[in-house]
């Protein structure tokens, strides 16, 4: 019989520490998203005259210049982090996952196929020799900073990675006899594409949609860093950096500390549950 | 005196231990080889043969363990000895060739140097003298232009030429003990006959012991003078070839035996299972409507550099209604591409197929899916041909599904009419393929195959990947399926003894071309292209006794991108003469329903007129 998906998950969880911690961390992060601001002791957009405070019983993380208690912003920020990172993600993953199964699939095919084929390819190679931040920049130009910008641009960003992984996925498994079984079958190509391929090749995407989350936060950051990013004052990590390391200089080390950490432990629990997962998915790399 | 043997494993238990359990692979395993001689180790996929050979070598790690009995070498405890002791046996005392000869040689480093240093690691050579005598053992295993190839790396060279650097490695430190791993697996029968012969001549040179493991059952019949049987971890028989093959004592030694001779001989000796039953012919006898017509197919591959590749090089036949024909070929024959040709998975370059009374190469793509469920394919490997997320039974009603409008109801009470047809419980529509066996997996695709009733049914080499006992059994399912519903078979295959148990006709191809084709039996008894001969005289059946007329061609099969001018086969053929080398031979009936492309083969009698007279398109 079929052991469910999530505890055998949780026995491959079990003997892996670093798969234990990279999870908890994920949860708290997505617990703060939803009730962050609600728990939070302070208002986290309204400015106060407390000033630059240094940590203490009232305010654990201090306050930045505005006089914003920088824990209650901690506490606030997955919202907009991991709104942003998760919602680009999603849709990087959907349309690099379509396009990799199509650019995958006909790349062995006759004439026309194969030019749709290495079309995709091509306009993959266009999208990622865009710098990013110069891309993000130009996008605030024209539409202003806000949050859709920024998903717009990491989902324009990521969509080249999603479609690589599958593609090269999809060719493997392109070559197994069951693709021509289904063919024989009555199966359209298309159909054949998606119904029997795509499952088959979905692992790799998968495991990258992990690590890409936690990659897309720390982007959102660094936009929001270069000014490209979301408006101040959002409660968001990057925004807390660039505001903090400007007094940092002046010695108010905790203005960008602990947000700092924040960021490094998000990204970091991202990589370690995507890591896993793909050693979990690999049946090679279990006996 | 008496000496000890020269290998002697004694109750040996080799136990593997998993994350979650600990099974045992081999239990109280005791086998001995003595000086000159050749013992077979047979046994199906999984029986634990491999093991054995590694635990001699002394290469078992981590998660295996040795844990019971002994191996001893020359009267020497291997399982004793440090690591050190044993690097100075590996390949100089004991060698090991391994089956898949591509994968054991390295791809960066030439065939010179790989037979240097393998001298080198245990002699007293130089590298000059390594160097010289390696030339000199290429050539001995029958390697021309020798001088050339130690320059070569393994992928420039053939599969058949690799198996014979890889006999070339293992011999090069002329060791007490060699041991070999499949030798022919994935070889074509005329590249395995040359194989064998060259082992068997090596061995008998430096009077050195020998260890096949084979799943054939005909080369450790030819090759070896003692037989071990290994089944789950177990040797469940030892015995002389002669004894074994004349009457084996253990059941499992008997159906093992049987099935491989029952493609051979339905009547075999008394005691042997009787597991296929009718010839063919006796069957019903195939309608004249043709079901399939084939007229100079032709199929050209563009290969790196921009080459051209013939793969398919003007192949005719026809195929008639409830009639098998046979396609029959090494590698490289074209044989799999006219398949996927006709059904369309690959676009020919010329020529006509004509099915259900159309050309369907003229048929847009669009329209030729509605044919698709009138013409069907089983494929060669179970495992890879279904799709392992979905659940078997699914597999096999999405034909239904897709081309025909049956209801669910009726969709759900053809599928079980299909498992039951196929020998297999209704329940198993349900499981997902990996907890199949390949067998079982193998029938499910034939319930694939034949949901839609389909016109013609394509066999791409459906038993090659199955253990010997499990082909018996598809072998006969195949067989009861043509009685009872009277299915018009192409088989493809390179399985001589399943092509003359099951089918009516034979086509013989060499490099893309048809070479001779007539009835199965007539063919078989005397074929006359020089190509079947060769072909068939190379068949090893599972019986010592087998008078062979060696009719052997020289060298390897030619490069399909680099076709030899005139008749194909005229560089390995010992008849070809000067009219070979300049003019193709054209398809002629030399003889009743025989038709064969050759120069040396005379017309035998009168052509009678035929009913295959669709033949007479043939280039």
């Amino acid at each position: 019989m079929r052991v469910s998906f999530a505890s055998d998950l949780w026995q491959f969880a079990r003997g892996r520490p670093g798969m234990l911690i990279g999870l908890c961390i994920i949860l708290v992060n997505f617990a703060l998203a939803l009730v962050g601001p609600l728990v939070a002791p302070y208002a986290t957009e309204a400015p106060s005259s407390a000033s630059l405070l240094s940590p203490s019983v009232h305010h654990l993380f201090g306050t930045d210049v505005s006089g914003l208690d920088i824990f209650s912003r901690v506490l606030a920020a997955p919202r907009i982090d991991l709104t942003i990172a998760l919602i680009s993600t999603t849709i990087a993953f959907a349309f690099g996952v379509a396009l990799g199964v199509v650019s995958g699939f006909f790349a062995q095919a006759q004439r026309g196929g194969r030019l749709v084929s290495s079309l995709i390819l091509r306009l993959a190679d266009i999208v990622q020799a865009f710098p990013v931040f110069v891309f993000a920049l130009a996008l605030v130009g024209i539409s202003g900073p806000s949050v859709r910008t920024v998903i717009v641009a990491l989902a324009f960003l990521n969509t080249p990675f999603f479609l690589r992984l599958t593609r090269g996925a999809v060719l493997q498994i392109r070559s197994r006899t069951f693709v021509e079984a289904a063919l024989c079958s009555g199966n359209s190509e298309l159909r054949a594409a998606f119904i029997h391929v795509m499952p088959n090749a979905i692992a790799p995407p998968l495991v990258h949609f992990s690590t890409t989350i936690g990659f897309s936060i720390l982007l959102t950051a660094g936009l929001s860093f270069v000014g490209a990013g979301v408006p101040p004052p959002t409660p968001e990590l990057g925004l807390m950096i660039q505001v903090g390391a400007q007094n940092m200089i002046t010695g108010q080390w905790w203005t960008a500390l602990f947000p700092g950490v924040a960021l490094a432990t998000t990204v970091l629990s991202f990589s370690l549950f995507g890591d896993n997962l793909r050693v979990y998915l690999d049946p090679t790399n279990r006996r | 005196m008496n000496l000890p043997p020269l290998l002697e494993v004694d109750r040996l238990t080799v136990t593997f231990h998993g994350n979650r359990d600990v099974r045992m692979i081999l239990e109280d395993v005791s086998l001995i080889v003595r000086d000159s001689e050749s013992v077979g180790l047979v046994g199906e996929s999984g029986s634990g043969k491999s093991v054995l050979l590694t635990a001699i070598m002394g290469l078992l790690r981590e998660p295996w363990r040795v844990t019971a009995g002994q191996i001893r070498f020359q009267g020497k405890d291997l399982l004793g000895l440090d690591e050190e002791a044993l690097l100075r046996l590996r390949g100089k005392e004991l060698a090991l060739a391994l089956a898949n000869p591509r994968q054991h040689l390295n791809p960066i480093v030439t065939i010179g140097r790989q037979l240097v240093d393998m001298q080198r690691a245990h002699g007293v050579l130089g590298h000059e003298a390594a160097f010289a005598r390696g030339v000199a053992l290429l050539e001995s295993v029958g390697i021309p232009d020798p001088l050339l190839r130690m320059h070569a790396y393994p992928h420039e060279l053939s599969g058949g030429m690799c198996q014979r650097v890889i006999l070339a490695l293992a011999i090069s430190n002329s060791p007490r003990l060699l041991m070999v791993d499949e030798p022919t697996n994935g070889l074509d029968v005329t590249i395995s006959v040359q194989i064998l012969e060259l082992l068997h001549g090596a061995v008998k040179r430096l009077k050195s012991g020998l260890l096949i493991v084979s799943r054939d059952l005909g080369v450790v019949a030819h090759y070896c003078g003692r037989v071990a049987v290994m089944r789950q971890g177990r040797i469940v028989e030892q015995a002389s070839v002669g004894n074994f093959f004349a009457a084996p004592r253990d059941p499992y030694s008997r159906r093992l035996l049987a099935a491989a001779s029952a493609a051979r001989d339905a009547d075999l000796t008394a005691g042997s299972v009787q597991l296929l039953k009718a010839k063919p012919n006796q069957i019903c006898p195939p309608e004249p409507a043709t079901v399939l017509q084939i007229e100079g197919l032709v199929k050209r591959f563009t290969v790196k550099g921009g080459r051209e590749l013939t793969a398919v090089d003007g192949v005719s036949f026809s195929v008639h209604r409830a009639e098998a024909l046979a396609l029959v070929g090494e590698s490289g024959s074209g044989k799999t591409t006219v398949g996927r040709c006709i059904l369309r998975i690959l676009e020919p370059n010329a020529g006509s197929i004509r099915f259900a009374g159309r050309d369907v190469t003229r048929l847009p793509v669009r329209k030729f899916r509605r044919l698709r469920s009138r013409v069907q394919m089983v494929f060669q490997d179970p495992f890879d041909s279904m799709n392992p997320r979905k659940r078997v039974g699914a597999a096999v009603v999405e034909p239904l599904r897709l081309t025909t409008k049956m209801v669910e109801r009726e969709i759900r009470r053809r599928c079980d009419e299909l498992f039951d047809l196929v020998g297999l419980s209704r329940e198993a529509a349900h499981l997902y393929p990996h907890q199949l066996s390949a067998g079982e997996l193998q029938r499910v695709g034939i319930a694939r195959a034949i949901a839609t009733n389909p016109d013609l049914v394509i066999f791409d080499e459906p038993t090659s990947s199955l253990d010997v006992s499990v082909r018996a059994d598809i072998l006969n399912l195949l067989r009861d399926l043509q009685q009872q519903i009277g299915i018009t078979y192409l088989f493809i295959s390179h399985d001589l003894t399943a092509v003359r148990r099951l089918c009516h006709r034979v086509a013989i191809l060499y490099l893309g071309k048809v070479v001779e084709i007539g009835e199965t039996e007539a063919i078989f008894r005397s074929p006359l292209h020089p190509y079947s001969r060769a072909l068939l005289s190379s068949v090893l059946y599972p019986d010592p006794d087998q008078v062979r007329a060696p009719f052997v061609l020289s060298g390897e099969i030619p490069s399909p991108i680099d076709l030899p001018t005139g008749c194909a086969l005229h560089t390995r053929c010992p008849m070809a003469s000067d009219v070979c080398r300049t003019q193709e031979p054209a398809m002629e009936e030399k003889t009743a329903s025989r038709w064969l492309a050759c120069h040396a083969v005379p017309a035998l009698a009168q052509p009678s007129p035929t009913r295959h007279d669709v033949e007479t398109g043939s280039r």
